[in-house]
């Protein structure tokens, strides 16, 4: 809870400063940081006007897809993305050593002195998507739902936060890592924008087996919108996000511990 | 002639030093398209056809298509929106002015040797790659010269509008800002992730008349030969409009700007 309140006020201090700049700016960054989902989805409606559905996944399906892959993906980009991949940039100046002498957790510090603001309109636009895309389909909308829902949300949050800590950590192996890091949290991510059977079994195993983002949202939205399409269990394909962004991260965090047990200043 | 031609042999020799970004830029565009073929084999569902305000489309038409989108995209990406941002920014630009060679000359012959590099190292293999995994639709012969014609005015075209957005850091320096924009607006209406012909009616025929089109859907569905003779001629009678119209911009912004980083001091 003392983490929560500082981190709170971190972000106060943070934001205040930004409010310094001209307003202009800070509007575009928000704008612009945000717009590019609503692009894909313009380009995707364009796309089933003409062919109806993808995969046996029509546009109000994809819509929620979509925003279930990319809002845990915000979240995570808000608190941990900046810190990953500052820790490159970090471990090879040297400047990291600042990190080990607080009183403080490195990675709660390297999250706390940081706050990406510029996904906060990109929060509000995907949760509207969502909104739009469930009141579309359907979707009953209850106290158990809302909780299943928000489990889905922080495990998916949890599995990106798990890998970007992963490709971030090493760098404490590594000089150059960043090629990793962008294939991973960025190229690979890319593919969880459309329905899983789209690709072939190569592609399929990656992403449920290697870098398993197809539990962020393509396993739970089958849960929830085809429950029939999977052999699984229905409670399962509910409750796999969270349980293994709990797991994944766990992981990632032990392995984070490594590094830094590892990590030989480079002098300053 | 020399002066550009040194540049250009210049700037492929320094792109040779960044193998690390070329191969990551590679695989990205092999991501791009294993996404797009997927996603249009999918929406095919095995039909071999389907219809377009062009015509029938073959779904091998579709995955020749995305290939080369692709190959264009290796073709005139040009970091020019970040290239005079910083030379704005810096007041190096203040020392380009000084060069016996105009600037837009200058950096046109360097992404020219930088786009050549690609040639080689990107687009070659990215499109060996496309065409045994995937398969390449060959073009006919007179569809081919017309498509060498208009991929030629395409680069041209982008690199002017590239240059036009670079120029507005006098004005707007957040550079990110001003690329972000201009990819978004190129995203939407270039052609280069879905084709103007599977656009709905009303919008294709608004869309075509700008020039972000004229990058990736003109040349790409001319090599396709989804054009007659006489629409391939319109096509490049337009590029031939836009270029003129954005070289006069481009004269017209580029004068503006001199003289406020003269009354800036430099």
């Amino acid at each position: 809870m003392q983490g929560i309140r500082l981190y709170m006020r971190f972000i106060g201090v943070y934001l205040k400063s930004k409010i310094e700049y001209d307003h202009i700016f800070v509007f575009m960054d928000l704008v612009l940081n945000s717009v590019w989902p609503v692009v894909n989805m313009v380009l995707l409606w364009i796309m089933l006007q003409r062919f109806g559905n993808l995969a046996g996944w029509d546009f109000d399906h994809l819509l929620f897809l979509y925003n279930l892959g990319y809002l845990p993906f915000l979240i995570s980009g808000m608190i941990i993305w900046n810190p990953t991949k500052d820790l490159q940039e970090l471990v090879r100046t040297g400047h990291f050593d600042s990190y080990l002498t607080r009183p403080l957790n490195p990675l709660a510090h390297l999250i706390m002195r940081q706050f990406s603001h510029g996904h906060l309109f990109g929060l509000v636009l995907s949760i509207g998507m969502l909104v739009y895309s469930v009141n579309r389909l359907d979707l009953p909308v209850n106290a158990g739902s809302a909780v299943v829902f928000l489990s889905i949300v922080a495990g998916g949050a949890l599995i990106y936060g798990a890998f970007m800590l992963f490709c971030g950590s090493l760098s404490f192996w590594f000089i150059k890592s960043e090629s990793v890091y962008e294939l991973v949290v960025y190229e690979i991510r890319s593919l969880i924008e459309f329905p899983l059977p789209i690709y072939n079994k190569v592609v399929q195993a990656v992403l449920l087996f290697f870098v398993p983002y197809a539990f962020i949202n393509f396993i739970p939205a089958q849960g929830i919108l085809f429950p029939d399409r999977s052999a699984w269990p229905p409670a399962l394909q509910l409750t796999a996000t969270p349980i293994l962004g709990a797991v994944l991260f766990a992981l990632a965090f032990a392995f984070f511990r490594i590094g830094i047990d590892r990590y030989q200043s480079t002098g300053n | 002639m020399r002066l550009y031609w040194e540049i250009f042999k210049r700037s492929f020799q320094s792109a040779a030093a960044y193998r690390l970004e070329m191969i990551a830029q590679t695989v990205s565009s092999l991501f791009g398209i294993l996404i797009q073929t997927s996603i249009w084999l999918a929406l095919y569902r095995g039909n071999a056809e389907h219809a377009s305000t062009a015509g029938q489309i073959s779904i091998r038409d579709m995955l020749t298509y995305a290939i080369l989108s692709s190959c264009v995209f290796l073709l005139i990406n040009n970091q020019m929106i970040w290239k005079l941002g910083e030379k704005i920014k810096t007041g190096e630009i203040a020392m380009d002015l000084i060069k016996p060679i105009h600037l837009a000359r200058y950096l046109f012959s360097e992404s020219g040797g930088l786009a050549l590099f690609r040639v080689v190292f990107q687009l070659l293999p990215v499109l060996a790659f496309g065409a045994v995994i995937y398969g390449i639709v060959p073009p006919a012969a007179p569809d081919f010269v017309f498509f060498a014609v208009c991929l030629l005015n395409g680069i041209v075209l982008y690199y002017l509008m590239s240059f036009i957005c670079g120029l507005i850091a006098f004005w707007y320096m957040v550079n990110w800002h001003t690329n972000s924009l201009f990819h978004l607006v190129m995203t939407l209406f270039s052609g280069s992730l879905v084709p103007l012909w599977f656009f709905p009616g009303a919008l294709s025929k608004t869309v075509s008349l700008l020039p972000f089109p004229l990058v990736f859907y003109g040349p790409i569905s001319v090599y396709l030969g989804k054009r007659t003779i006489e629409e391939e001629m319109v096509l490049v009678a337009m590029q031939f409009a836009w270029i003129a119209l954005l070289a006069l911009l481009l004269r017209w912004i580029w004068g503006k700007a001199v003289k406020k980083l003269v009354i800036q001091g430099g």
